[in-house]
């Protein structure tokens, strides 16, 4: 305006704003809102990014017929008239295999001859035909998709490995013909033996069975193998490719096994091949319950055998050093009334057996490690209805099992959990409708492709392809938050192990453990910060001089500071080493300061008030010296102490090694019974204690209190030493359940670390809950007569009491949430044990480590989006908790 | 009881005092230069090493068998049946890692047998480049023969040619790799026709390259020559031209460079000084006495000569002996006009004397980093030192993977990712709170607001660092590098996609004609207008929803680093997402600080603005918001402060142990937001729990914490006297 004066003309005020500010006004406005707006977004977006990874888990299975295929060109068979309930011998199909893109199907005839199919387009492309044309019948197959290749057992008692190649490249679209590559743009063409089909990347995909390798047959009995199993390993060390083919077989009531290496099959090398075999007769071993064989399991390294026969009786053999099969165990399996095992295959790695029942179980029997050793025991057990199983496929990419029964139904089943994921009735189609007929035909069987996304259902002439979508198996709610019984484990358990050695490992998705890791934590540190901080708060708060209290608050401030990095590196590489060489020294040394700080004060009680008014300024430098005295005594004392309580140390003690469980106890209780003895001597008896001193003067009843403290003291350790000889009496250990062998990071170090994250927030926020409470309720009853102390805790705390609370919540969600102090400093053991002496391993800290190196898009990488979510609902729970609290706290304070 | 409240106020004082104490004295006493010891122990073994720390330590059954066996036998005296008992050890960095297999060793001071550790005066200790520190003996340099005593001025002057030469490779390495990364760029420039053009112009560019790079080729001979290139469009050509040319450019270039690097090699090789190692190897006996040879007796030189190779050597050489015990001694063999030769020797049970030479070891100089020798060294040498050791500290490449050398990277790491953090997080931060302080009208909204800025601020870090690795890393990443595929998104077929546009068009347009309704109709009746403005409030809302959905389902969009796929560039960690990460994390410190300063503004000063006719933004702009400066700069700070420190997301958004190249440098376009950067916090975690040699990265980390803590600690300290000077000024202004 000042600009204005200096015009000559006259100045006629504007009475409205120009453009430009009401624009601006107009623009800030809206973009302020929006931005104001925006931040709860941002919760949202928080909140939706982690549902959004978490809710595909919940994506359910899907089923999707793919086709059929007509396996036999010139005339369905069926007429053969075999009713065997597992692999069935006809003329027609005895096995089929996919390829990993399901692309081409071969199917192995009965005259040992393979051929080559589209799934697309019908019409054989190719036929293998074995060079000698061996006379003997196929009585079973074995397929092993992951290695596409076979073994067959023959009726005249040997055995014959045959192994496919399939060859899959990629090709430049300009690189082909230019009639396949017009008809590239509908679907997939056919041309020759190799089907073509373009992929989402530019690029043609070539799949074409090249080579089929029949092997000689090796005489194994003089009668038809009845059973098989084949697992071929496979290791490839350079240019070296050695094979380790294992080989299970069973004629009537004898069983063989063996072993063919085969070594160097580098580019150049001969192959070698090394056999070894070894046999045995149940009949000769003179087993009384003789029935027939069912089915065969080779072990995942291929050492030993399990046999199951007619009755579900699963005997374990293993090789001896001669040529015998000795059997070392057996269990039975399907204990059931008229439960009989119909068929029988390997779940993926090898140690759990999936046995299918006449009325319509499934049991996984695997090993399990007990105190007694390796036992079979069934650690699975699902219904799947009523009709008889006729037949099992296990997954050769994870544990899932597809069965399909008597009634056309399949089943696709997550075997960890026991959960049926899917379900598709096939009995609708005639294929399988007349292979399940008792008319004719063979029952129809179940193969996976490769890699586990394909079934095929196929009988003596036609296969049904049936496309899995299961992204996440693994997921549900049982995986997560049941006990789980897993392979090789004693009992149901709940267990966390994200990341297993090789594919065949199983993978626990057990969140008790880290939910457990992360309250254990958060105990251990509100244990040890919330009184420190809630009594700090209120010497603070009322018995210091405001001068000083503003000069301390930087102090506890800085505290906050302190980077929860530095923290944890602090505390484990500093603090975890001296915690263990002196656990008695720091133990004792908590001790001695509460009762020095306790005895302190009966002392300065005894100087008489006069003199005690003027000298008050010197009570905290003297509070300052007591926690290093106490330290002192504690480093001279320590030693003597443990040597006579637990003999050497109290380590040995804690590892089980030492004595009795007297002097555990004993310590432990300690600081229960001191703090009870607190409450008689201040609460109930405190009048008949009190009644002598009643008339006496100020020093003499100094005196006595200094006496009653004196001897509540000695009683609290004759408590302690009481109570703790009636619980050792009474057989009680605190060992192996309170207490256990001492880890160098624990719950209690990583509780007093984590004091020094929790400590300043729980004291500012208390500090401010107690400062706001109203001046004149304080004046008032130190008006009428009461001490300060008894104001405090009578007035002061109880009014501020909810903001406390507050306090204590928010940093109990801050606890929870700490990463780096629980990273660093408690172990990462993923245990649920409340020994406080060892480590665990939480959400935050496990999300730390393990999602940098998941995989993007798997199970794993979604389930720690749950940990992820858990940790933020906790969280919000907390602080929710807190705010709601502080929120009433403030109206009530606002009405005083 | 009042004791006993003020004793858990003294506790929680005394526990932050110790651990600053700590973390003072380990970070400051790590780089500090200390005696070099030699010792003998109880199994005749020589131990020599710069004294780290005697510590004192429990002696116990299970630690025995770690003993040799004279010692186990005394150590069962000292127990004496006890389980355990107090010992000292001393600590010592034995370096020389190469020839030993181990860079630190404890020695119990019962193995000792040496009567007093000798502090021999020779012995230097050379920082390297590789394999951490080496503590030796000089014998000789290789490019002189100068008779000269003192060796040391020359090694130095030599340390300072080899620091140019070494400058001068770097350099051309730099050229080097430069024409690489430019070969590399027009290769990407070549795909990207590629993908644009849908063609395939690889096997044309392979034999465009062919071509060029035949003897009497031009470029634009080649280019207008070959005839592959015809059908092709402008922007085909241009590219394959420039991949022609870079192609040419580089061999050339790559010829000469090369030869310059062999030639400034060879120069670096050239100059090495042979280092005597205090490990004795082979003994030869000779007949001297020992009690003669102690003494440093004329007629043991000969001998001594003989023994040890030195045999046409005219001089005589003095001897000077330090015994380490009764048998063993250290012999120091000094002539005219060379580095002294430093011996082992040990009695014979004939009383006759047997030498071992020490191992020798050449070492480059051009590998040096610094030349200490630390028995010399006077207070002010000393603490020279510990000066440049601290300079290399801060502005030095790391070394050893992170476990020695300088910490700049990290430095520098944490400060451009909490600059380019607290860009991010102040004009949100702000706009918030002035949303929450002078435009919101309380209520519902405000309180969800409020409700959703406390639970931010309590919401875990490593929970921010999930969503910015889900959200901002794999999402917006994957969406700049690869378009709507890449982000996880299905894009739309283009048709639905074209109905879209037109269908949000129609959106659009509706939605504008309703809001300029609401203001024509908005003059009279305030009902009808409240319901229009939230009808059009909704209308904008669903079209800037659809614009995003339009974007993410765009069928077009490729992405801006398609040429680069697979290997992802923002779809990663990196600087930027790191920053934004934070920033969100720091979103509510900044909002509460700044609501606080807000509200502290005198609402007198408002009321005056708005008497003397200012707008409301006007009033915002000109009064509020600069009375509130300090504030809003003291939550900066904080935010600051916070984020520097916070290492748990920055796991999992970007932080790496070893990054080549800075995020903020010199190259264009000088900010490089979607590099991988280097961070203290980090540093303390991977160097301290992840690194195979975390106990040689021990000292390091430990200074690196007190840095830390220092930045994090002055930042918190200047907002809270910041803090306490505004809330003075404050109460100095009010009416």
């Amino acid at each position: 305006m000042t600009s204005q004066e200096t015009n000559a003309r006259p100045y006629r005020r504007k009475k409205s704003s120009s453009r430009a500010v009401v624009w601006s006004d107009r623009i800030a406005k809206q973009i302020i809102t929006i931005g104001g707006i925006g931040t709860i977004f941002v919760v949202l977006l928080v909140v939706l990014v982690l549902l959004g990874n978490v809710l595909p888990l919940l994506q359910p299975t899907r089923l999707r017929r793919l086709a059929s295929v007509l396996l036999t060109d010139v005339s369905p068979a069926g007429t053969s008239p075999s009713t065997s309930v597992s692999a069935g011998v006809s003329s027609g199909i005895l096995a089929i295999g996919v390829d990993e893109y399901s692309e081409l199907i071969w199917s192995m005839a009965s005259d040992q001859s393979i051929a080559v199919r589209s799934i697309a387009q019908p019409g054989e492309l190719r036929r293998f035909q074995p060079q000698d044309a061996s006379l003997a019948t196929i009585s079973t197959v074995r397929v092993d998709s992951t290695n596409q290749s076979l073994l067959l057992g023959l009726s005249d008692g040997s055995i014959r490995p045959i192994t496919l190649k399939i060859n899959v490249s990629f090709l430049k679209a300009v690189d082909l013909e230019e009639t396949i590559r017009k008809g590239l743009s509908t679907g997939p063409v056919v041309s020759e033996d190799k089907i073509y089909r373009a992929t989402p990347g530019g690029l043609v995909r070539v799949v074409r069975l090249e080579e089929v390798k029949y092997y000689e047959p090796i005489q194994v009995f003089d009668g038809p193998i009845e059973h098989l199993d084949w697992r071929i390993k496979v290791e490839t060390s350079g240019f070296d490719n050695s094979q380790q083919w294992n080989w299970a077989a069973s004629s009537g009531n004898r069983i063989a096994m063996g072993r063919i290496e085969q070594k160097g099959g580098g580019i150049g090398k001969k192959v070698k091949l090394a056999k070894q075999t070894w046999k045995t007769d149940l009949a000769a071993e003179g087993s009384k319950d003789s029935s027939a064989i069912r089915g065969l399991m080779l072990s995942a390294l291929g050492d030993s055998l399990q046999s199951i026969d007619s009755q579900g009786q699963i005997v374990w053999w293993k090789p001896d050093d001669g040529e015998k099969l000795k059997s070392t165990q057996s269990y039975r399996s399907l204990t059931g009334s008229e439960s009989q095992p119909t068929t029988a295959v390997p779940l993926l790695g090898r140690s759990t057996w999936m046995i299918g029942s006449r009325d319509g179980h499934i049991e996984g029997v695997a090993i399990t490690s007990t105190q007694l050793g390796q036992e079979l025991f069934t650690i699975h057990r699902m219904a799947t209805g009523a009709s008889p199983i006729i037949s099992l496929a296990a997954s050769p990419s994870n544990r899932i099992v597809a069965s399909l029964d008597d009634s056309g139904r399949v089943q696709i089943i997550y075997v960890p959990s026991e959960q049926t994921l899917a379900t598709l009735d096939l009995s609708m189609f005639p294929s399988i409708a007349e292979g399940r007929s008792v008319s004719g035909g063979t029952p129809p069987q179940l193969q996976f492709s490769p890699n586990g996304d394909t079934l095929a259902c196929y009988t003596s002439d036609r296969a049904d392809l049936i496309a899995i979508d299961s992204p996440f198996p693994e997921a549900s709610i049982s995986t997560y938050f049941k006990s789980t019984w897993y392979e090789g484990y004693s009992r149901p358990q709940h267990i966390w192990q994200s990341s297993t050695g090789s594919v065949e490992g199983e993978t626990k998705f057990g969140m008790w453990p880290l939910i457990f890791g992360t309250f254990k934590a958060t105990f251990y540190s509100m244990l040890i910060a919330a009184p420190i901080a809630l009594l700090a708060a209120i010497f603070g708060s009322e018995f210091m001089s405001p001068k000083w209290r503003l000069r301390f608050k930087p102090v506890i401030e800085l505290m906050a500071s302190v980077p929860s990095v530095v923290l944890g590196f602090i505390g484990a590489m500093v603090v975890a080493p001296f915690l263990r060489d002196s656990l008695a020294w720091v133990l004792l040394s908590v001790l001695l300061t509460l009762f020095l700080f306790l005895f302190a004060a009966h002392l300065w009680m005894l100087i008489p008030i006069r003199q005690a008014i003027p000298i008050r300024r010197f009570r905290l430098p003297l509070m300052f010296l007591i926690p290093p005295v106490a330290v002192a005594c504690a480093m001279w004392l320590s030693e003597p102490l443990e040597k006579a309580l637990f003999k050497t140390s109290i380590m040995d003690w804690l590892s089980e090694t030492g004595t009795g469980s007297w002097p555990g106890w004993f310590s432990m209780l300690i600081l229960p019974s001191g703090l009870f003895v607190m409450w008689l001597v201040s609460g109930p008896l405190s009048n008949w204690l009190r009644s002598p001193a009643r008339h006496w003067g100020q020093s003499r009843s100094a005196l006595w209190s200094l006496f009653v403290f004196i001897l509540s003291s000695i009683s609290v350790l004759t408590l302690a030493g009481v109570v703790a000889s009636g619980l050792g009496w009474m057989g009680w250990d605190p060992r192996g359940t309170l207490l256990g062998p001492y880890q160098e990071r624990n719950a209690i170090l990583v509780g007093g670390i984590m004091g020094f994250a929790i400590i300043p927030l729980i004291y500012t926020l208390a500090d401010d809950a107690l400062q706001s409470v109203p001046q004149h309720l304080r004046s008032a009853s130190l008006g009428c007569g009461a001490t300060v102390w008894q104001t405090t805790v009578r007035v002061v705390v109880p009014t501020a009491m909810s903001g406390l609370f507050s306090a204590l919540m928010i940093g109990f969600g801050r606890a929870i949430g700490e990463t780096m102090v629980v990273l660093m400093a408690a172990g990462n053991t993923p245990l649920m044990e409340v020994n406080p002496f060892n480590g665990y391993r939480t959400l935050s800290a496990t999300l730390a480590t393990e999602l940098p190196e998941a995989a993007r898009g798997s199970t794993h990488y979604h389930t720690l989006f749950l940990a992820a979510l858990l940790l933020f609902g906790f969280t919000l729970i907390a602080n929710t908790l807190a705010e709601l609290v502080r929120q009433r706290f403030r109206k009530r304070a606002f009405q005083l | 009881m009042v004791w006993l409240t003020g004793g858990m106020f003294v506790v929680a004082c005394l526990m932050i005092l110790s651990l600053l104490a700590l973390v003072l004295y380990q970070g400051l006493s790590t780089l500090w230069p200390r005696p070099f010891l030699l010792l003998s122990t109880s199994s005749d073994e020589l131990i020599a090493g710069e004294l780290q720390s005697r510590q004192n330590y429990r002696l116990s059954r299970q630690n025995l068998r770690e003993l040799d066996p004279a010692s186990q036998v005394q150590a069962e005296q000292l127990l004496n049946g006890a389980a355990q008992v107090n010992a000292k050890r001393m600590y010592l960095r034995t370096g020389n890692y190469e020839v030993t297999n181990r860079h630190f060793v404890f020695v119990p001071d019962l193995s000792i047998t040496s009567k007093k550790p000798i502090e021999p005066e020779n012995v230097w200790l050379l920082e390297r480049r590789e394999w951490g520190n080496l503590y030796g003996f000089p014998k000789s340099l290789s490019w002189t023969d100068a008779r000269e005593t003192d060796v040391v001025p020359l090694v130095r002057d030599a340390m300072r040619d080899a620091a140019r030469v070494s400058s001068a490779l770097e350099h051309q390495k730099n050229l080097l790799e430069r024409t690489d990364r430019r070969l590399a760029d027009s290769r990407i420039a070549v795909r990207q026709v590629e993908l644009n053009e849908k063609i395939d112009l690889q096997a044309v560019a392979e034999q465009a390259i062919q071509d060029s790079l035949a003897p009497s080729a031009d470029v634009s001979s080649v280019a207008a020559g070959s005839k592959a290139l015809d059908g092709l469009s402008v922007g085909a050509r241009r590219a394959i031209e420039r991949l022609i040319e870079e192609t040419k450019a580089s061999s050339e270039l790559q010829i000469t460079i090369n030869e310059e690097i062999a030639k400034l090699e060879a120069e670096r090789n050239a100059r090495s000084v042979v280092m005597q190692l205090p490990i004795p190897e082979a003994a030869h006996p000779i007949s001297v006495p020992w009690s003669e040879l102690v003494q440093g007796g004329e007629s043991a030189s000969d001998e001594l000569k003989n023994a040890v190779g030195l045999g046409d050597v005219s001089d005589t050489i003095e001897i000077h002996t330090k015994p380490l015990q009764d048998r063993q001694a250290i012999l120091e063999l000094r002539w005219q006009s060379q580095p002294p030769l430093m011996l082992w020797g040990t009695a014979n049970a004939d009383g006759t004397t047997s030498v071992s030479r020490l191992r020798e070891h050449t070492v480059l100089i051009a590998d040096i980093v610094r030349l200490v020798e630390p028995n010399r060294l006077s207070l002010i040498g000393k603490a020279g030192v510990y000066a440049s050791r601290w300079g290399e500290f801060l502005f030095g490449q790391p070394r050893e993977a992170g476990v020695e050398g300088g910490f700049f990277p990290a430095i520098w790491g944490t400060i451009v990712m909490t600059l380019v953090m607290s860009l991010a997080v102040m004009p949100f931060g702000v706009l918030a709170a002035l949303y929450m302080r002078e435009y919101a009208k309380g209520g519902w909204l405000l309180s969800i607001i409020r409700i959703s800025i406390n639970n931010l601020a309590g919401v875990p870090s490593i929970v921010y660092g999930v969503f910015g690795l889900s959200f901002f890393c794999y999402t917006i990443g994957g969406f700049i590098d690869g378009g709507p595929v890449k982000a996880g998104f299905n894009p739309w077929p283009s048709t639905v996609w074209f109905s879209a546009v037109a269908a949000l068009a129609v959106l659009g347009l509706i939605a504008f004609v309703i809001s300029i309704l609401g203001n024509q109709a908005g003059q009279r009746d305030s009902s009808m207008r409240r319901w229009i403005g939230f009808l059009s409030g909704l209308l904008w809302l669903s079209c800037l929803v659809g614009i995003a959905l339009l974007v993410v389902k765009s069928p077009f969009f490729h992405g801006f680093y398609e040429a680069q796929l697979p290997n992802p560039t923002f779809g990663k960690g990196c600087l930027l997402w790191a920053a934004c990460t934070l920033a969100l994390l720091t979103l509510p410190v900044v909002i509460v600080a700044t609501e606080e300063a807000l509200a502290a503004v005198p609402n007198s000063l408002r009321e005056g603005s708005y008497a003397c006719g200012a707008g409301k933004w006007q009033t915002i702009h000109r009064i509020v918001l600069p009375y509130a400066r300090p504030g809003i700069i003291t939550g900066f700070i904080l935010a600051m402060a916070r984020g520097a420190g916070e290492v748990a997301p920055m796991m999992l958004v970007g932080a790496i142990p070893l990054a080549t190249e800075l995020p903020l440098d010199f190259e264009f376009p000088f900010l490089h937001g979607s590099r991988s950067f280097m961070h203290l916090g980090f540093q303390i975690y991977s160097l301290g729990f992840q690194s195979q040699n975390s106990e040689a990265a021990k000292p390091m980390v430990f200074t690196a914490t007190l840095l830390l803590l220092t930045i994090v600690t002055l930042l918190n300290q200047t907002a809270i006297w910041l803090r306490a000077r505004l809330r003075k000024r404050f109460q100095t202004s009010q009416f």
